[in-house]
């Protein structure tokens, strides 16, 4: 899927391919959504290695069980403003919310939820950032 | 050679700098669809690798793939269907079972959830009763 720009980049494949003209801002890859979220804590979910493959690979995965406010996650591909060939991957949150009535305050509240992920997210990185390499191993 | 990089490998740094996020709202069934902020624009986008955005989608009413049209038929969804496809540790129930939070067949994992599953119990019991009056 193709946010917006050329709507030929839709797949995996040809994701990476930047010589046929491929110059849309952002780009979605996912077909498939996988129930693998054994393998990704929420930690990760920032982290550009893991969002690359996650974009590379063609999927989306739901999130662990009992995750508030989030239901699946997937990863876009956007071009960094000026860089040609530079990218930055983003992770996207999807919340899906299957009712007759969702009225204004509800759907705030849900899209609150989301930034507040979004923001313990961002803490644990720093925590993780900021940690010492080596802090898992135990002192001699 | 494909010369594409990320910016990983262009800072030659292990970890980007906090990037944005896009937030999806996916809203399936809903009957009266108004408000949704749906729009996204170029500028946005270009955006997105510092800060967050919000998009709210609603799945249209005649959608191709009928989706609108088999939730209402099944009369399943609502919250409830939620609370129990996000709480895996919620097993099938009778009303029975509500009285007894033995029910919930707590293992070592799951005791450790503590209050939130007392707290989705009642929150179900609670439902479960309004439905029941409501019908």
């Amino acid at each position: 899927m193709s946010l917006l720009g050329n709507p030929s980049s839709t797949t995996a494949s040809n994701a990476e391919d930047t010589s046929r003209g491929d110059d849309s801002t952002a780009t979605i890859g996912f077909i498939q959504v996988c129930r693998n979220y054994l393998r990704y804590p929420s930690r990760v979910w920032k982290k550009q290695g893991f969002l690359e493959h996650l974009y590379k690979s063609g999927c989306a995965v739901y999130v662990y069980p009992d995750c508030k406010g989030v239901d699946l996650l997937a990863s876009a591909r956007i071009r960094v403003p000026g860089r040609k060939k530079l990218f930055i991957y983003v992770p996207i949150l999807i919340s899906v919310k299957a009712r007759e009535r969702l009225n204004k305050g509800e759907r705030d509240d849900a899209t609150k939820k989301m930034l507040e992920m979004l923001t313990s997210l961002s803490r644990a990185a720093m925590i993780e950032r900021e940690r010492p390499k080596n802090w898992m191993k135990p002192k001699r | 050679m494909d010369e594409a990089k990320t910016l990983d490998e262009s800072n030659g740094s292990e970890e980007a700098n906090d990037t944005g996020a896009l937030c999806i709202l996916l809203m399936v069934g809903r009957n009266v669809k108004k408000g949704a902020r749906d729009s996204l624009t170029v500028e946005q986008l270009s955006s997105l690798c510092t800060t967050n955005i919000t998009l709210e989608i609603d799945i249209p009413a005649a959608d191709c793939f009928g989706i609108t049209n088999a939730l209402h038929s099944m009369r399943g969804g609502e919250e409830m269907a939620e609370v129990y496809s996000s709480r895996a540790f919620l097993p099938y129930h009778n009303e029975e079972d509500f009285a007894s939070e033995e029910a919930l067949r707590l293992g070592p994992r799951k005791r450790g959830l503590g209050d939130e599953v007392v707290e989705v119990l009642k929150t179900l019991r609670k439902e479960w009763h309004y439905e029941k009056s409501d019908r």
